[in-house]
C-alpha cells in the first residue's frame, strides 16, 4: 500500500534527522514572559551550521475548514508529549495566534511576508525556533490564496520559503472521493510544494472516513494522518475561536485539553512528527540583524502598555522591540479605578473595548488621568481599540458610553466590518511619531468607524493609499502627543514605529514637552 | 442510433455549494429565451427534482445509475429529452462522490455515460486562487471527463471575482462562464431549497423567477449553450422511443388506483405513476387532509411526504382515517412508503405531542432530530407478502427522520430483510398486515419493474374478489332482511 511505503521511506529519512539532535541550538527560550528581553547566545547560534527544526505548515483549501481548532489540538497534544514547541501563525491575525500560543505554552509569532521583508520572515522564524523541538505554522485562508491572482504571499509561498512540509486539512463535509481531486489539484498546481499529509476534518463516521482515506491514498499517494469527527468538533465552543480572544474564554484551559484529546484520538502524531523531521535544511543568512543584541539607548524609560481583558492585541515583537533597547514596560489596566503610574509613553493596542464599554465608561479616575497626562504632553500611541477608547464616546446600538475624550470624534460600532485587510498609508501630516512622507503598511480589522474631525485642535496624519482607515482617505488622528489609528503595525514590518515612540518618550522624560496643552502643535 | 441533444451536467465539489439554485436559475433563464429544456436530476432526490421541473415547466426525471441499469438510464434520458432544445442534468454531491472509494455511480460517471460536458459550480467562499487547484484536480482526476466550464458561486465582490477569474483562466484551460455574487442570494430563501417540498412554498414561482434573474445577470448563457451544443453524439441501441409496446397493453383498464396526493403526501416519481397507468389503470387522487372518506378504489398507493408537518390535521380527519382502516380491514391492497408508513402507524410522536394516525400497523412512529436512515437501501424479500415474490432483491432509497417504536408483532409480518441501509431497525423493513405493506424504502419503477406489477396484480385480484363479495354481500343482506322480517313477524305474534 502506498501509505505504508511512504511511511517506510520517511522512517529511513528520520534516522538522518534524529529529533534529539535538532532544535537545541542553545539559547534560552522564555515562552512565559513576553515582557522580558529574550537572551540570545549569539556565539552558540553562529556555531550551528544549519537550523533544521522539525516543522510543518498546516493549511486548508479555504477559510473556515477548522484549521485553527486542529492546530490548537496538535500543539496541545504535542506539548503533552513533553515537546517544546515554536508556534507561528501566518498573516496578521492575533486572535488565532492567542489560542495557538496558549496551546503551545509559548508566544505564537506571526509570519507575514506581506508586512515583513522576505528575509525578515525567515530570520524571525529561525530566531523563534531556536531551542524548540518542533515548529508548527498555521497557514491562513486557502493554501494558494494570496493578495492577487498569482497567489503572492500565500501559505504555499510561505511553506516554500521556510522549506516546510505541508499538511492539508480537508473539510470533508458532504464530500467523499472528490476530496481526492482537491488534494491532487494542490499537487498539480505547485509540484515544488511538499504536500506530505492530509488530515480529514468533520468526518461523518467510519464509513465516510474509509471512503475518503482510500480515495486520497489511492489517487494522490499522500498519507491520511488523521480523521477528526464532525461530532467531536461540534462538541466544542468552536465559534469562539477566531471571535473571542483566548483570555476571554471562560473555559480556555478545558477547551485546550479537549482539543488535545480529540487530536490524540484522531491524528497519528508519530507520523506527523516524522514528516516534520524530514524538512529540508533551512540555512540562516550570514547577516542576522534580528539576532543581534542592541545597545541600551533607552535605559531608564518606562513605557506603559494597557493590558487587560479589554485591550490585549499586542504582537509580542512589538513589545520586545520597545524594551530591546533598555526601556521598561509597565502593564496597566484600564479597568482598575487608579490613576496612571509614572510613565514616559503609553501604548494602547487593539482589543474589544465594546465588550467592556460599561466598565471602561465608569472608570472616570483612570480616564481623567489619561486625559490629564495627554494634555501634559505624554506620548500616546493608540491602535484600533485604543483609538476607540481615546475618542469622546462609543455608541453600540442605542447606547452611548463616554470614553476618554482625547480625540474630538465619536466611535460607532457597526454590525459589519468597516475595514478588513492590509492597509497602506502615507504619512502626510505633522505628528509625534513618524516623519512626513514615510510609507507604512499594516493591517486593519474593525467593526467601528469614527466620526469626522470637526474641530481645529486635531488633525489626520495619514493619507490612506490602500484599505479603509477612518473614511477610506484618512487615518491617524493626532492631538497633542497622542496618535490614534486603525492601522495595526507590526514591529518587524515597520521598524520606525518603535523608534518614534521611544524618541518621544525620551523627550518627555527630559521635560521636552513639545506638544502638550501649553504648547500644542495643532 | 445516435442522438445529439445539446446538454450539460451541473456538478459541484460537495453538497451545499448552491448547485440547485443555479441549475434552477439556468433552466428558468433558458426557458425565458424560448429554449425548451428537459430537466434531469441525478440520484433519487425528488425535492430538487420538483424545483427543476417547476423551472422547466415540465416533469423533471431522476437518473440514478445505482437504481437503474445503464441501458434503462440511457433510454430514459433519450426518451425524456426527445424534442427538447437542451437537456440540463443536475448532478448530486461532489463530482467524484459515489458509493465507494472508486466513485462508482458518481456524477462524473453519469456525465461520461451520457457524454455530457460538465459545468463545475464552485463555492468560492473564503477562497481565491486555491480554486485553481480544485479545477486542476478535477481535470487531472479523470481525463475522460469533459470539464467544460466553471460557474463561481458566493463571490464576495468585484475584486474577488477578478482574482478568481484571472487565476483560473491563466492556469486552467476551462473557461469561467459565470460568477454569482453572494449578496444577490441574500434575499433568496435558499435554505428552503432542498428542505421544503414545492407545494409548501407560498411563492415557489417567484423564487424560480428570481433564480432566473440571478443567472441571467451572472452567467454567459450563450457560452453555456455553445458548451451544451458541443456534446458528443450519443450512441445507443436502436430503440423506438415514441411508441413503447407497453402503451398498447390495456390489461388493467378499469382498475382504480388511488394516489394519496395532498400537502402531506407528495413524493411520487413521475415514472412510478406512469407505470401504474401504462396498462390502462386509472389514477384517483385522494387527499387525507380534505376527503371525508375513501372513494371506491381497487388499491391505494401512499408515497412519501411530510405527515409530521400536517400531523394535527391528519389526526383531526378521523372520519377519513376510519374509512381507510375499514377498507384495509376489507383487504384493500395498500402500498405505503415512508410518510405513508408513518400515516398507517398508530401514532406520530413529535417531541411531547402524540397524534393518532390510522392504526393499521401496531406501532408508533417517533420523529427524531437526526435522520434515522439516509441513502440507498437494498432488501431481500424474506416472507410471503401481498406484492413481491419471496427471494426477490429490491433496491431503493431511504431518507427518514422517524423511527418505529412500540412494535406489537401479533398479526404483523416483515416482508424484507435489510441487506444494506437501515429500514425499520437495521435488519427488517416492509411491515405488512392483510394486503397493506408499509416500508421506509422508496422504489423507482425504472429500477424495480416488479413494483407496479405487484400492485396492479393485487388490485385486479381485489377487484375480482370484491365484485364476488358484493354479490355475496347482496345475497347475505337479502337473507338478513328476510330473517329480520320473520323475526319481526314472530315478535308481533304472527
Amino acid at each position: 500500500m502506498v501509505f505504508e511505503d511512504t511511511v517506510c521511506l520517511r522512517s529511513r529519512k528520520t534516522r538522518e534527522c534524529d529529533l534529539s539532535q535538532i532544535g537545541h541550538i542553545g539559547y534560552e527560550n522564555r515562552p512565559d514572559n513576553s515582557m522580558q528581553r529574550p537572551t540570545f547566545l549569539e556565539s552558540e547560534l553562529k556555531m550551528a551550521d544549519n537550523i533544521n527544526v522539525p516543522r510543518i505548515v498546516l493549511a486548508a483549501l479555504k477559510g473556515g475548514a477548522g484549521k485553527t481548532f486542529i492546530t490548537v489540538g496538535l500543539a496541545a497534544a504535542l506539548r503533552r508529549r513533553g515537546l517544546s514547541l515554536a508556534m507561528f501563525k501566518k498573516g496578521p491575525d492575533y486572535i488565532d495566534a492567542g489560542w495557538l500560543g496558549l496551546a503551545a505554552g509559548c508566544n505564537c509569532y506571526n509570519l507575514d511576508a506581506y508586512l515583513f521583508e522576505q528575509d525578515v520572515v525567515t530570520d524571525s522564524f529561525l530566531k523563534r525556533c531556536a531551542g524548540s523541538q518542533a515548529a508548527l505554522i498555521e497557514g491562513n485562508r486557502g493554501l494558494f490564496d494570496g493578495v492577487d491572482s498569482m497567489g503572492r504571499y500565500s501559505t504555499a509561498e510561505l511553506a516554500k520559503l521556510l522549506k516546510a512540509p505541508v499538511i492539508i486539512i480537508v473539510d470533508a463535509t458532504k464530500m467523499t472521493r472528490t476530496a481526492a481531486a482537491l488534494v491532487l489539484g494542490c499537487k498539480v498546481l505547485d509540484p515544488d510544494l511538499a504536500i506530505q499529509g492530509v488530515i480529514l476534518n468533520r468526518v461523518a463516521g467510519a464509513r465516510h472516513e474509509k471512503v475518503l482515506g482510500e480515495s486520497i491514498e489511492n489517487v494522490c499517494s499522500i498519507p491520511v494522518l488523521g480523521s477528526v469527527g464532525k461530532i467531536a468538533v461540534e462538541h466544542f465552543p468552536q465559534r469562539h475561536l477566531g471571535v473571542l480572544p483566548s483570555h476571554e474564554h471562560p473555559q480556555a484551559q478545558g477547551f485546550l485539553e479537549e482539543a488535545a484529546d480529540v487530536v490524540e484520538r484522531s491524528v497519528d502524531l508519530d507520523c506527523l512528527l516524522e514528516i516534520a523531521s524530514c524538512a529540508e535544511v533551512l540555512a540562516p543568512r550570514d547577516d542576522l540583524e534580528l539576532f543581534r543584541d542592541k545597545p541600551a539607548l533607552y535605559a531608564g524609560l518606562k513605557i506603559g502598555v494597557l493590558k487587560d481583558s479589554a485591550f490585549q492585541f499586542y504582537y509580542p515583537e512589538n513589545l520586545e522591540v520597545l524594551s530591546a533597547t533598555g526601556a521598561e514596560l509597565v502593564e496597566i489596566s484600564a479597568l482598575e479605578p487608579m490613576r496612571l503610574p509614572p510613565i514616559d509613553a503609553l501604548y494602547i493596542g487593539g482589543g474589544f473595548p465594546e465588550t467592556h464599554a460599561g466598565i471602561l465608561a465608569q472608570n472616570s479616575v483612570f480616564k481623567e488621568s489619561i486625559r490629564d497626562a495627554v494634555e501634559g504632553g505624554l506620548p500616546v500611541y493608540a491602535e484600533c481599540g485604543g483609538l476607540m477608547y481615546l475618542s469622546k464616546s462609543l455608541r453600540i446600538d442605542d447606547r452611548v458610553y463616554p470614553m476618554v475624550g482625547v480625540f474630538p470624534v465619536d466611535t460607532v460600532l457597526e454590525r459589519k466590518p468597516q475595514g478588513h485587510g492590509y492597509i497602506h498609508v502615507e504619512v502626510s501630516g505633522i505628528n509625534p511619531f513618524f516623519q512626513i512622507g514615510t510609507s507604512l503598511t499594516g493591517h486593519e480589522f474593525h467593526y467601528s468607524y469614527v466620526t469626522p474631525i470637526r474641530e481645529h485642535d486635531a488633525s489626520y496624519a495619514f493619507k490612506v493609499l490602500r484599505g479603509h482607515g477612518m473614511d477610506g482617505m484618512h487615518d491617524g488622528i493626532c492631538k497633542y502627543n497622542a496618535l490614534g489609528t486603525y492601522v495595526h503595525l507590526h514591529a518587524l514590518g515597520a521598524p520606525l514605529w518603535a523608534d518614534g515612540i521611544l524618541a518621544r518618550a525620551k523627550d518627555f522624560s527630559k521635560g521636552l514637552n513639545k506638544h502638550g496643552k501649553s504648547n500644542s502643535f495643532a | 442510433m445516435t442522438f445529439g441533444v445539446p446538454r450539460i451536467i451541473t456538478a459541484a465539489l460537495r453538497g451545499g455549494a448552491g448547485k440547485t439554485l443555479i441549475t434552477v436559475g439556468l433552466i428558468a433563464a433558458l426557458r425565458r429565451r424560448g429554449i425548451l429544456v428537459s430537466a434531469f436530476k441525478k440520484g433519487p432526490d425528488y425535492i430538487d427534482a420538483g424545483w427543476l421541473g417547476l423551472a422547466a415547466g415540465r416533469e423533471c426525471y431522476n437518473l440514478d445509475q445505482y437504481l437503474f441499469n445503464n441501458e434503462t438510464l440511457k433510454y430514459s434520458f433519450l426518451r425524456r429529452s426527445q424534442g427538447a432544445h437542451a437537456a440540463i442534468i443536475e448532478g448530486n454531491r461532489g463530482l467524484f462522490d459515489g458509493v465507494d472509494s472508486n466513485g462508482s455511480y458518481s456524477t462524473a460517471e453519469l456525465a461520461k455515460l451520457l457524454k455530457s460536458p460538465v459545468i463545475l459550480i464552485i463555492d468560492a467562499t473564503k477562497m481565491t486562487r486555491t480554486a485553481v487547484a480544485l479545477v486542476l484536480g478535477c481535470s487531472a482526476m479523470d481525463s475522460d471527463l469533459k470539464l467544460a466550464g466553471v460557474i463561481l458561486n458566493r463571490v464576495a465582490g468585484d475584486r474577488h471575482e477578478r482574482i478568481l477569474r484571472e487565476s483560473i483562466e491563466n492556469t486552467c484551460s476551462v473557461p469561467v462562464i459565470g460568477s454569482v455574487i453572494k449578496l444577490s442570494l441574500a434575499n433568496f430563501p435558499q435554505r428552503h431549497l432542498g428542505l421544503l417540498p414545492l407545494h409548501e412554498h407560498p411563492a415557489a414561482a417567484e423564487f424560480v423567477e428570481e433564480a432566473g434573474n440571478i443567472v441571467e445577470r451572472s452567467v454567459d448563457l450563450d457560452g453555456l449553450m455553445r458548451i451544451a451544443g458541443s456534446a458528443d453524439q450519443f450512441g445507443s441501441a436502436p430503440i423506438d422511443v415514441s411508441n413503447r409496446e407497453g402503451d398498447k397493453n390495456r390489461s388493467h383498464k378499469g382498475i382504480r388506483v388511488g394516489i394519496m396526493k395532498d400537502s402531506a403526501f407528495q413524493f411520487y416519481y413521475p415514472e412510478n405513476l406512469e407505470s401504474l397507468t401504462s396498462t390502462g389503470a386509472q389514477l384517483v387522487p385522494v387527499s387525507a387532509l380534505e376527503a371525508s372518506e375513501l372513494p371506491d378504489l381497487d388499491c391505494l398507493y401512499i408515497g412519501g411526504g411530510f405527515p409530521e408537518m400536517y400531523a394535527e390535521r391528519l389526526a383531526d380527519n378521523a372520519g377519513f382515517r376510519r374509512s381507510l382502516l375499514n377498507a384495509i380491514d376489507r383487504d384493500l391492497p395498500v402500498y405505503a412508503e415512508c410518510g405513508g408508513l408513518m400515516y398507517l402507524s398508530r401514532s406520530i410522536r413529535i417531541d411531547e405531542r402524540v397524534f393518532p394516525m390510522v392504526g393499521v400497523f401496531q406501532a408508533d412512529t417517533v420523529l427524531e432530530r437526526k435522520p434515522q436512515g439516509l441513502g440507498y437501501v437494498r432488501v431481500q424479500v424474506a416472507q410471503p407478502n401481498p406484492f413481491y415474490p419471496v427471494g426477490a432483491i429490491l433496491s431503493g432509497h431511504e431518507f427518514h427522520y422517524s423511527s418505529v417504536s412500540g412494535l406489537d408483532q401479533s398479526g404483523m409480518g416483515y416482508a424484507f430483510e435489510v441487506l444494506r441501509g437501515h429500514g425499520i431497525d437495521g435488519r427488517r423493513d416492509g411491515m405488512f398486515v392483510r394486503n397493506t405493506l408499509g416500508t421506509y424504502m422508496h422504489v423507482h419503477s425504472l429500477g424495480e419493474p416488479l413494483w407496479a406489477c405487484g400492485i396492479l396484480k393485487k388490485a385486479s385480484e381485489f377487484r375480482r374478489l370484491s365484485s364476488v363479495k358484493r354479490i355475496e354481500g347482496f345475497r347475505k343482506e337479502s337473507d338478513q332482511t328476510l330473517t329480520g322480517c320473520k323475526q319481526k313477524q314472530h315478535q308481533n305474534g304472527i
